[in-house]
């Protein structure tokens, strides 16, 4: 089981890298929101290779999980600022809330969650910030976005992707500290990762596809 | 063996949270694209009426636009024209009767001159609004006559037209109308916006069908350009067409010209 979670999890870096190599030779082409993905993907990349450089040295890289938490909280909400620019509250409030959260990350690193464990509040609660980001996105567009629309049409597969994965995967990782006491079996604790890693996998080749169609297909103007 | 129940409950709980969201996304994903594509319906049945009802708008302007020529047309004819030639014979009557003195000749010479003027005028705007050729003779010679008229227009155009095959039948005059000022708005399109120098007419008729072929070697435009609009006179040639049910193709490319093929199947 722990082969088919590797091979998942490798094969959703291709993915990245493919998608990162293609945002970067498209760059002219994407639209703000899709010159964010960028970002995304970068940190993802980068901390995925830190951690498995980590992993084999034989130190303990759950520090890289707290600061991927916050960096990605941070990258994903920019993400969105952009698509709800044209909402006031958003913009009023966007930096306050930005620096709220900060805190609260930041203390849960330094009180309840120490940077040398598990930090499933943490992810726990961004990752219910970004269901919440995207879900309001959709019933937003409701009505408003145009799927024949390549431009549309890659922005919702981007949001979709997104969803997909952090709906699916917020009971592993908000139960993550808990599954590392093992209380559950190597095999039950392999599948429930092996989910994570197909989750993330299909994530990755949502967002593949969404690029292909921004880069490909799409026009640069975003409205 | 509390601590493998414990654990069993809490794989239970994650598998049972992930099937959950997972249930929750794929409800809220199918609801969004099926919300999407009975929108799109509803906005392609509104673009489908909104389009029939401009069409429609348009046939009616047409058709009151003809209306209008010919009653223009019949009044420069039967009104003006005819009381220009009263005054013309008129002015011959006086011309008999006053004794001539240089100054009453080239006057009277003057008037001649102003009426012939205004009576070729008259009747040059009357066959432009409603050619008699068209009326009396068909497309055919219509389309010859336009051909030459308008090469004569400008000293650097040269219009081919050629039709092989003989006779042609009559259509119904609303349709010779429409193909010939669709004709018309193509040879005022070449003039003006090219300017072309060279206009081919091909006119045949073929297993009861008409096709027209027209072509120039003006500068041409790109139809798929982002932002790429037709004008007017494209409009109105596309809704004259569908007027009568016509087909009618359009080849241009920058630089490269412009081609128009029309395909007229007359009702029997």
């Amino acid at each position: 089981m722990q082969e088919i979670w590797f091979g998942l999890s490798t094969a959703a870096q291709y993915c990245a890298a493919a998608s990162l190599l293609l945002l970067l030779l498209r760059f002219r082409r994407l639209s703000p929101p899709f010159k964010v993905l960028i970002w995304v993907l970068v940190n993802e990349l980068i901390t995925e290779s830190l951690a498995s450089w980590l992993f084999n040295q034989k130190i303990n890289n759950m520090p890289l999980l707290h600061l991927y938490t916050l960096v990605s909280f941070w990258i994903l909400s920019y993400f969105f600022r952009i698509l709800f620019r044209k909402k006031p509250f958003v913009r009023r409030y966007f930096w306050a809330y930005l620096g709220l959260i900060t805190a609260l990350l930041c203390a849960n690193s330094y009180w309840f969650e120490p940077i040398h464990g598990f930090n499933s509040n943490a992810k726990t609660l961004v990752q219910c910030l970004i269901i919440g980001y995207v879900v309001y996105y959709l019933f937003d567009a409701f009505g408003e976005i145009d799927l024949l629309q390549p431009n549309e049409l890659a922005i919702s597969l981007v949001n979709i992707a997104i969803l997909i994965y952090n709906a699916g995967s917020l009971f592993i990782f908000m139960f993550a500290k808990i599954l590392n006491q093992g209380l559950l079996s190597p095999e039950a604790q392999s599948g429930l990762w092996m989910v994570n890693s197909l989750l993330y996998l299909v994530f990755q080749l949502l967002l593949l596809t969404a690029i292909w169609i921004q880069a490909f297909k799409a026009k640069k103007s975003f409205s | 063996m509390d601590t493998s129940i414990q654990g069993e409950e809490i794989l239970l709980l994650i598998t049972v949270g992930i099937l959950i969201m997972l249930l929750l996304v794929f409800v809220l994903i199918a609801f969004f694209l099926l919300s999407q594509r009975k929108l799109q319906q509803a906005r392609q049945k509104a673009y489908a009426i909104e389009l029939e009802q401009r069409e429609q708008r348009l046939y009616g302007t047409i058709q009151i636009q003809e209306n209008e020529r010919q009653r223009i047309a019949k009044d420069l004819h039967d009104s003006i024209g005819s009381k220009l030639n009263v005054l013309h014979l008129y002015l011959h009557r006086l011309k008999k009767q006053v004794p001539s003195t240089p100054l009453i000749s080239e006057t009277v010479q003057d008037i001649f001159e102003v009426i012939n003027t205004t009576l070729d005028t008259t009747r040059r705007i009357s066959h432009d609004l409603l050619p008699p050729t068209l009326e009396k003779f068909g497309l055919k010679a219509a389309l010859n006559e336009a051909c030459t008229q308008y090469a004569k227009s400008s000293d650097t155009l040269q219009i081919d037209f050629a039709s092989p095959h003989e006779p042609y039948p009559r259509h119904d005059k609303m349709a010779e109308l429409n193909l010939f000022r669709v004709m018309q708005e193509l040879f005022s399109n070449s003039i003006k916006h090219g300017p072309a120098t060279h206009i081919r007419v091909e006119m045949q008729y073929q297993n009861t069908k008409l096709h027209i072929y027209y072509s120039d070697n003006g500068p041409g435009f790109d139809p798929a350009a982002d932002g790429y609009k037709p004008g007017l006179g494209l409009q109105n040639i596309e809704s004259r067409m569908n007027m009568i049910g016509a087909q009618y193709a359009l080849n241009t490319a920058p630089s490269k010209g412009l081609e128009v093929q029309i395909t007229y199947q007359p009702t029997l």
